[in-house]
Parts: structure tokens; sequence; C-alpha cells
């Protein structure tokens, strides 16, 4: 009985365990997503323009600056 | 528009409207600049961050430099003046030097982790500065 005991709990530890690790790599990767400062480099992307047209930060990547103006909506003074 | 190019930048709007909305929106007002329509609202989250309430990306200017690195983040976005601020912020934070003059000095470190100061070549080497966008990248 003791025996059996010790095995079942030794059983719930590991499922425990194993439930709380992808726990812990999702906090994890919130964390990763934190708030872009100055000095860091810019993370690239792709978007499609008004014609339809994708668009991403590697193509000026040594040609141009880029100004990346985000505003809430569209028809709402700019 | 004209002086953002004038420093090499492009400048691109970001929202999380369709890219009809764009289109529209970019015809009625003349805009001389691309609207990029960020329906996955991905990027927005990732740069500007989403204004819960209207379920909108919150008003905030990235200037990004040609090596890709962010240099100037503007969360205080006058709408009215914000052309000319964006100009002003350009010219504060891109690099602007002129051939004939004394050339900046800076510490920087090596990949050995050893600090390089430019003032202590000065009468004794001279000094090519090479910058390039990023290791691995295209060189």
């Amino acid at each position: 009985m003791y025996h059996f005991m010790s095995t079942r709990y030794s059983c719930i530890i590991v499922l425990i365990t194993t439930l709380l690790i992808p726990l812990a790599l999702a906090e994890n990767e919130v964390e990763k997503n934190k708030e872009l400062e100055v000095g860091m480099v810019a993370p690239d992307f792709t978007l499609k323009d008004e014609t339809g047209t994708e668009r991403n930060l590697t193509e000026f990547l040594g040609k141009k600056n880029v100004v990346l103006a985000f505003y809430p909506k569209d028809f709402t003074g700019g | 528009m004209s002086e953002i190019e004038k420093t090499e930048t492009v400048l691109f709007g970001v929202s999380v409207d369709t890219i009809d909305s764009h289109k529209k929106f970019k015809d009625e007002e003349k805009f001389g600049f691309s609207l990029l329509a960020d329906t996955e609202f991905d990027v927005s989250k990732q740069y500007s961050g989403i204004m819960e309430r209207f379920n909108a990306s919150n008003r905030v200017t990235f200037i990004i430099d040609k090596a890709g690195y962010i240099r100037a983040i503007d969360k205080k976005v006058n709408v009215r003046t914000h052309g000319e601020d964006v100009v002003k912020m350009l010219s504060n934070v891109l690099p602007k030097i002129e051939v004939g003059e004394m050339a900046p000095d800076f510490i920087a470190t090596d990949s050995e982790e050893k600090q390089h100061q430019l003032s202590k070549f000065k009468d004794k080497k001279n000094v090519a500065l090479v910058f390039y966008p990023r290791d691995f990248g295209r060189g």
C-alpha cells in the first residue's frame, strides 16, 4: 500500500511538472515580446501597402532610413 | 514630405485598417507616402502596442536608420506638427558628417571586448571606419 502510494505521488509530481514546463516556456515567450527601445534592431515584418504590394524593412537595409508612423484609424485626422 | 525624402528616408503610415480603406484614405488626403495594412495586428503588437478600448494601434512613430536600428521613438505625436517634428527628429538622430570636419570621438568595444577610442589614434595613425548593416548579412 505504501509502495503504491509513493508511485502514485511520483506520477502526480511528474504530471504537475510536465504541465508546468509549457507554462514557464509560455511566460518566457511573453517576456521576449517586450517593448522596443532606442538602440534595438527593428524587427522585420511584411505588410501590404494600399496598392496590395508587400513591403518589408529588409528592402531598405543599407539604403534608406525608415519612419514608421503608427496611428489608430484611417479618416480620423491622420 | 520632400524634406523627409532629402534625408534619404521613406515614410510609412501603419494602422490595422484594410488595404481598401488605406487606398481611399490616401486618395482623399493625397498623402505622398504609403500606408501599410496591419490587419493581423502583429506588427502593431510588436511596435506600437494596441489600444484595447478602440482595438487599434497606439499613435507612435519609430525612426529606423539604414542599418536597421531604432534611433528614435516618438510616443507624444502631435498630429498637426508631426511632419515638421519628424524632420527635426531625423536631423537630430541621423549622422551628418561633412568632409573636412573633425571626426566625432567615440569609444567602441570590439569582438574581443577590447575598447577603442578614436582620439587615441590622433597624430599617430589614419583610421578607416567601415560601416556595414549587419554581421552575416549581405556584407
